[in-house]
Formats: C-alpha cells, sequence, structure tokens
C-alpha cells in the first residue's frame, strides 16, 4: 500500500474534498480491473486509489490522518475477487446469449458457415424484415437442477419475475453449466419480429452420494472385513435404484468396480458407474474377531507394503 | 453448486447492497440467481457481479440505462474471449503445419 494516499490520487494534503472525489473517480474511470479486463496493472493502480479513497473521503478519517492519528494502512482490506476473475470461464451464465446465438462449438453445424459467421456473432437464420419489426430480446434465466433430476432428466418450471410459469424439460445426463435453449419464449417481437429465446443455464446442485465424471457416475462403496474376504453380493446405489454388485473375493479399499451402463446418458451412449471399495472394520472389535486375527497372524503373515518405504 | 448464497447472505457480503437494490438489478435483468427449490441462490461470480454493479452505481453514479448497457458490452467482451479463448485451444491441438498455415493467413501473406 502506498504510504502517502494523496500520492495514490495525484493530489497533495491542500486538496478539496471535491478534488479527492474527481480524482479517484477519474482513476477508477480509467483504471477498474472490470472495465479493463486486460491489463494487470489497472489493478494495483485501482486499489491504491480505492485505497486512499475510502481513507480520505470520511472527513473525520482524512483529519486523523492528517494529524497522525492512523497510518494509510488504517484501511488495509482483505484481496476482493473482482468479477473478471471468473468472468472468463464458458460456463459464465451471463455470457451465454450475449456473443452468438447460442454456442457455436455445438455439433451439427457447417464448417463454412461457421467460420464465416463466428466473427460477427451470428449465427444462421438471422434475417431482416420490415421496418418495424422487431425481433423480441433473448431473456438468461438460471436453474438449479439436483444431480438425480439431471441424470436421469424430468420436467420442472421456472417461476418468471412477473409471476407466469415456464416449462423447462431437463434433458437426461444434462451437465452442469449446460445451457438449454427455448425457443419464442424470450420477450415477444413487435410487428411481424420473432420473439426471442429463453436461455437456461442449469447449475446442477450436488448428491453426497453420487459424483460424476463425464458420463460416468463415481460412488464410495463402504463393505465389511468379511465380505472383502469372501467376496458376495453387496447392494449399492444407483441413479436408476439400488442393485447388487459382486465384490471379488480378497477385494481391498481403493479397488474399483464398474457396472457398465449404469453412469449418465452422453453422447456415445451411457456411462458406466464406478465403485471404489472402502473396507470399514466392524465399530466394535469383540473376542473372538481379536483371538482369530491373532491365530491368523502368527502363522499367515503377509506384507501388502512391499517396494514402498516404511518407516 | 458448491458456492450458493442466499439473498440475506449476498446483502450481508456486498456492503452498499440492500434488498431493494438486489432486486432492482433483478429487474434490470443484470443479474439472475439460480432457481432452486430453496429459493434463489447466488454464486461467487454473481456476488462479485453485484460488487461491480453497486461500484459503478455509487463510485460512478451510472444511471441504469448506461449501467445495462455497461454490463451487456462487459458480458459480449468475456463471452468473446472465453471463445476466442476456446478457438485457440482447438487450435493448438492441429498439427503444427495446420498452425502454421493460420499464423501466415493471419500475418496476411496468403
Amino acid at each position: 500500500m502506498t504510504k502517502d494516499p494523496y500520492a495514490a490520487l495525484g493530489l497533495t494534503k491542500e486538496a478539496s474534498a471535491d478534488d479527492i472525489k474527481k480524482a479517484y473517480r477519474k482513476i477508477a474511470r480509467t483504471d477498474h480491473p472490470d472495465l479493463n479486463p486486460d491489463d494487470p496493472r489497472a489493478e494495483a493502480r485501482f486499489k491504491a486509489a480505492g485505497q486512499a479513497y475510502d481513507l480520505l473521503k470520511d472527513p473525520e478519517q482524512r483529519r486523523r490522518f492528517d494529524a497522525g492519528e492512523i497510518d494509510a494502512s488504517g484501511t488495509e482490506q482483505a484481496p476482493r475477487g473482482y468479477y473478471r476473475d471468473t468472468a472468463r470461464g464458458p460456463e459464465n451464465p451471463y455470457t451465454q446469449s450475449r456473443t452468438s446465438q447460442g454456442n457455436p462449438f455445438q455439433g451439427g453445424f457447417d464448417a463454412d458457415d461457421f467460420f464465416a459467421n463466428f466473427a460477427r456473432g451470428q449465427g444462421a437464420g438471422f434475417s431482416r424484415g420490415a421496418p418495424g419489426d422487431v425481433p423480441g430480446q433473448d431473456v438468461q434465466y438460471r436453474l438449479g437442477v439436483p444431480f438425480l433430476d439431471a441424470a436421469l432428466g424430468t420436467r420442472t418450471r421456472i417461476t418468471l419475475p412477473d409471476g407466469g410459469t415456464l416449462e423447462v424439460k431437463i434433458p437426461e445426463g444434462a451437465r452442469d453449466g449446460q445451457t438449454l435453449r427455448l425457443r419464442g419464449k424470450g420477450t415477444p417481437g413487435h410487428g411481424a419480429g420473432q420473439p426471442g429465446d429463453a436461455f437456461i443455464t442449469l447449475d446442477v446442485i450436488p448428491n453426497p452420494d453420487f459424483e460424476r465424471d463425464g458420463d460416468d457416475i463415481l460412488v464410495t462403496l463402504p463393505i465389511t472385513i468379511d465380505e472383502a474376504i469372501l467376496g458376495g453380493k453387496v447392494p449399492v446405489r444407483t441413479v436408476s435404484g439400488t442393485v447388487k454388485v459382486s465384490v471379488p473375493a480378497g477385494a481391498s479399499s481403493g479397488q474399483v468396480l464398474r457396472l457398465k451402463g449404469r453412469g449418465v446418458k452422453g453422447r456415445n451412449g451411457k456411462g458406466d458407474q464406478r465403485i471404489t471399495l472402502r473396507i470399514v472394520s466392524p465399530s466394535r472389535i469383540d473376542n473372538a474377531l481379536k483371538t482369530f486375527m491373532e491365530g491368523w497372524r502368527a502363522e499367515h503373515a503377509y506384507d501388502p507394503r512391499t517396494g514402498k518405504e516404511t518407516k | 453448486m458448491t458456492d450458493a448464497y442466499a439473498p440475506d447472505q449476498v446483502i450481508a457480503r456486498v456492503t452498499s447492497l440492500t434488498a431493494e437494490r438486489l432486486s432492482h438489478f433483478e429487474r434490470l435483468r443484470i443479474v439472475t440467481p439460480v432457481t432452486t427449490p430453496d429459493g434463489p441462490r447466488y454464486r461467487t461470480l454473481d456476488i462479485r457481479r453485484i460488487t461491480l454493479l453497486c461500484e459503478l452505481t455509487d463510485d460512478f453514479e451510472v444511471n441504469e440505462d448506461a449501467l445495462v448497457i455497461i454490463m451487456s458490452l462487459l458480458d459480449q467482451l468475456h463471452g468473446a474471449h472465453s471463445k476466442l479463448e476456446q478457438v485457440m485451444q482447438a487450435i493448438g491441438a492441429e498439427p503444427s503445419e495446420t498452425k502454421l498455415r493460420l499464423l501466415r493467413r493471419l500475418a496476411g501473406d496468403d
């Protein structure tokens, strides 16, 4: 932080309150990081000016600083995040319909048209009507979808700010950040103008039991010691209900079993469910188990750490 | 959706934000919360966007119309950048003779 807040604003101690405000706004106007997304130095200048302004805009604080009662770092703040830091991701819902008609990178386009139209940010099908025919605006919505609803597909509705509702079909296998386009569900056009479209960005709400990796579903399956040693059929939850999975005899923690076709629907058919086994000891070790293990160890000790450095 | 904030939490986090102001931004369609079964939710991205909106309103005295225009331009800029990034990555994955040809074309000597 600059020691002299006046210098950060390009002023001297004699500056009036109005000068301070004007100086701050001038710097902020040119250097606000969100208005200069590509200039890293803008942030430093903006920060220094912002801290100086925070200190000097309040007459009492300014008096105390001038009198030497507080120093300039009295206003040091925790680092803030700027919008630009998060705004560049392809999943930014606010940029979905603004740059082009939907996602131009989604399949099924003519390559020549695509490259010709890309720079202009116009999809195919843009047509000019008579004067007075004004197309409606595109409208953006965001919808939180529970994990299982996204995996299996469902129908739901969004309540609009004006009190109406919008029916939305969540496709099977919907992804976090995916944008659905509802043609004609934006604002109405004028004259013969087409209505705009509604763009709905999906926000998948995580589920404590399931994780998703592409089209595969990942779960952890706790098993008992005897199930691990002897193997057997163990019930496991999938997105489409509980099934039994064969745990092989001699299974270990971390071993991954695969249930073919129990994942979510993707472009290349259904994914799998990958099950990571986790051996869980009984909550109470009784004498029978303890005695058995002691006897067994005396005769059959084994070292799973062979080749690994242990202390 | 790991970072999800209820309206109250957002108002508590952004100093100069009030409930009226938040709903005003939403009526202007420059803030769009996520509709969830538990009510509207905001993410870190939204909180930063709202912070910027408050700064533009308070520090720059930007009026409502200009605010909508600024955000639309900013969204277009970020969107175009993000697409350009994707294009660059796609080109980066191409064989080097393709990249070379594209570079020559961009330099204008085709």
